[in-house]
């Protein structure tokens, strides 16, 4: 398993407003674009600021989201997404009404965190303001999960980019992000809890020894309900009160996610395969890869770290996917 | 020079060149428009009416008893709706649009030598013309409020200001009577003031097309409709509606009423006088065939008139048949709209 690569900025693009952003993260699963999408705007990002002659490397990225709107109408139970809200389009070209591709897309307003090295940043930190302004306008022209940046409606001062700077010894850097995150708030980030699968996982094989870790998945995604038998004594068995209880309790806000992709096929030279999008790119089938994660708000995070993805490549095991190296604390009984 | 080797790439697609934000309604009275920032936003209300069956019947359900018993059956329906309060008699529409190079640019191609041949003929037209006709043609639509689609019918007065944003301040502002500038044509307007207003809107949003700069406008238009009278946000689609449910939805951003960025887009690009029947019709959006999706008719036809978008792109670039310029400038601005255009291979 790889680890956050080193960086010692964090370049901060605060208060982007996302508009029409893909709202289904994979075949599985919908509500926030997928991780993924974030790292491609990232190296999209990075590809552009070199073009423009600027010397930062963009290591990792972590996303604070402040407010969602998901273009859906609610269903028959609460939290279901009921039915996506679809865009009419043009009619064809005999006059008939053109069949609907249908989309789920969302309204964002995030916080984008990039932990960036380079000499430039190194230099005076007025300079470092200068770049992270420049940053934020080649992301003002780029697509982010699809979906357009266009101004927020919040002051001009608070969507100001800026660069925060984690030098000095562990306390310092510390320190540092600690007053960091507390600009971030309201809002939540996403990190990863693989360990969760593991855990259920085992939960379920003391019930039933053929469980997968995709029944242990699949029971994460949802809630489960438990009825219990009544408890204390009843005259009359037939009308007892059955107690239900549910297995999301002090569990926090648990979501699955797509992580990355797995690979179906070898990785096939570039050319090779026709109506590729790309024919300069090596060219490779793959699957969704999925796994759990935690919205937790920005006030909770006690490293940078535990917020940054990063890409995670083994093209030898064929796995592409992305990683978080969010630890969840011990817990303490303190009764 | 051409190719007799080169074909339409199987991928292809195109951004939007001009990305409009949505529009968000406000409510205030129309002499305190200056102030408009402080304005309340309009919400949108749920309402149960009882309404009659009134829709045309089918030949055979003509039984008369059967009739009676439909028609006299209430038609019950929930529907979304939105006014402007009672003490205010003005609608405040705001939205941004974002003007981004790189015209003719494919965001994906998967043929490289017609991408190369894509790009010299974008440039061949660039050189000649500028993007000088199409920007004034979008500046137009500005000016006149179109976008503001029903809501600027039977308007007492519209007013729009545009504001070239830098760094989130409003660096230069143009102020139009909406009315004045009829929706039919792009005729340079006789009053010199907002003929130059339009000119210099219009460079600015060449020079956003032309990628010499990049432009964010902000755009506020006020419409005096009436205290109390309804305004028209946009509906939205929902495919698999259950029985039951609200038979109108309107959109809304954060509980204010809102028009899709999409339907902005739309209006903004209303530029095309340039196919056969625009003498009766008027301008229509830029579209491959020309759909207009009111009139469920498409005025560019692949067979009938071979000027639809498809037709003249191919035989600019794949057999150097150059259109002629006014349709060169509707190839472009389709270019500008984006979209997909890959050949299905």
């Amino acid at each position: 398993m790889s680890e956050c690569p080193h960086f010692d900025h964090l370049l901060v693009i605060p208060r982007l407003r996302v508009q029409n952003a893909n709202a289904i993260s994979s075949p599985q699963t919908h509500g926030f674009p997928s991780m993924t999408a974030f790292l491609g705007a990232m190296w999209a990002l990075e590809r552009r600021t070199h073009e423009a002659g600027m010397d930062i490397q963009f290591n990792a990225v972590g996303v604070v989201c402040h407010a969602h709107q998901e273009q859906s109408s609610p269903g028959q139970y609460r939290n279901d997404a009921g039915a996506f809200h679809q865009t009419r389009n043009p009619i064809e070209r005999d006059g008939s009404v053109a069949g609907i591709v249908q989309e789920g897309r969302i309204h964002l307003d995030l916080t984008l965190i990039f932990a960036v090295q380079g000499n430039a940043l190194d230099a005076a930190t007025d300079r470092g303001q200068l770049l992270a302004k420049q940053v934020r306008g080649h992301l003002d022209v780029m697509r982010i999960a699809g979906g357009s940046v266009v101004p927020a409606n919040v002051s001009a001062h608070r969507q100001m980019p800026y660069v925060v700077a984690l030098s000095g010894d562990e306390k310092g850097r510390n320190a540092k992000f600690q007053s960091a995150k507390l600009r971030w708030l309201p809002g939540s980030a996403l990190v990863a809890r693989d360990d969760l699968i593991a855990q259920r996982h085992q939960q379920l094989q003391t019930e039933n020894s053929g469980s997968s870790r995709l029944d242990a998945w699949l029971s994460l995604s949802r809630i489960n309900w438990h009825g219990d038998t009544a408890p204390g004594e009843s005259k009359d068995a037939e009308r007892r009160t059955v107690g239900w209880t549910h297995d999301r309790k002090g569990a926090g806000w648990i979501v699955p996610i797509p992580v990355g992709y797995g690979a179906l096929s070898d990785v096939l030279d570039a050319d090779m395969v026709a109506n590729a999008r790309d024919a300069e790119t090596p060219f490779c089938f793959v699957e969704s890869l999925y796994s759990m994660g935690e919205w937790l708000g920005a006030h909770r995070l006690q490293s940078p770290q535990q917020m940054l993805w990063y890409a995670d490549s083994q093209p030898e095991n064929g796995l592409y996917r992305c990683r978080n190296d969010y630890a969840p604390p011990a817990q303490y009984d303190f009764d | 020079m051409a190719n007799e080797s080169l074909k339409t790439a199987s991928v292809l697609a195109f951004e939007r060149k001009l990305d409009p934000s949505d529009a968000l309604f406000f409510a205030g009275a129309w002499s305190e428009r200056g102030a408009s920032a402080n304005w309340k936003p309009i919400v949108i209300n749920e309402k149960s009416v009882r309404g009659t069956i009134s829709n045309r019947l089918k030949a055979g359900q003509q039984d008369p008893a059967k009739l009676d018993a439909a028609i006299e059956n209430p038609n019950l329906q929930t529907v979304d709706v939105a006014a402007l309060p009672a003490d205010a008699d003005t609608l405040k529409i705001s939205f941004t649009l974002r003007v981004l190079g790189g015209t003719g640019s494919p965001s994906a191609c998967n043929g490289a030598d017609y991408r190369l041949k894509l790009l010299a003929t974008v440039k061949s037209y660039v050189d000649a013309n500028g993007f000088g006709e199409l920007a004034r043609r979008y500046a137009r639509n500005l000016a006149n409020g179109r976008f503001l689609w029903r809501n600027r019918i039977g308007t007492e007065a519209a007013e729009v200001r545009i504001a070239h944003l830098v760094d989130g301040a409003a660096k230069s502002e143009w102020t139009f009577d909406a009315l004045a500038l009829p929706l039919r044509g792009f005729d340079t307007p006789t009053d010199a003031k907002i003929a130059a207003g339009l000119t210099e809107l219009a460079t600015l949003i060449g020079e956003g097309l032309a990628g010499k700069q990049h432009v964010l406008l902000r755009i506020t238009a006020f419409a005096r409709i009436g205290a109390g009278q309804e305004v028209f946000p946009s509906q939205e689609l929902i495919l698999d509606r259950s029985r039951g449910d609200k038979s109108k939805t309107l959109y809304q951003v954060n509980g204010i009423a809102g028009i899709h960025s999409q339907k902005l887009g739309n209006a903004i690009r209303t530029i095309d006088t340039w196919y056969q029947e625009s003498d009766e019709n008027g301008p229509i959006a830029v579209e491959p065939y020309g759909s207009v999706t009111t009139q469920g008719k498409a005025y560019r036809q692949p067979r009938g008139t071979k000027d639809d978008f498809y037709t003249l792109l191919d035989g600019w670039v794949l057999k150097d048949k150059t259109p002629e310029i006014d349709q060169q400038h509707f190839v472009i601005a389709t270019l500008i709209r984006g979209g997909v255009f890959g050949e299905a291979g």
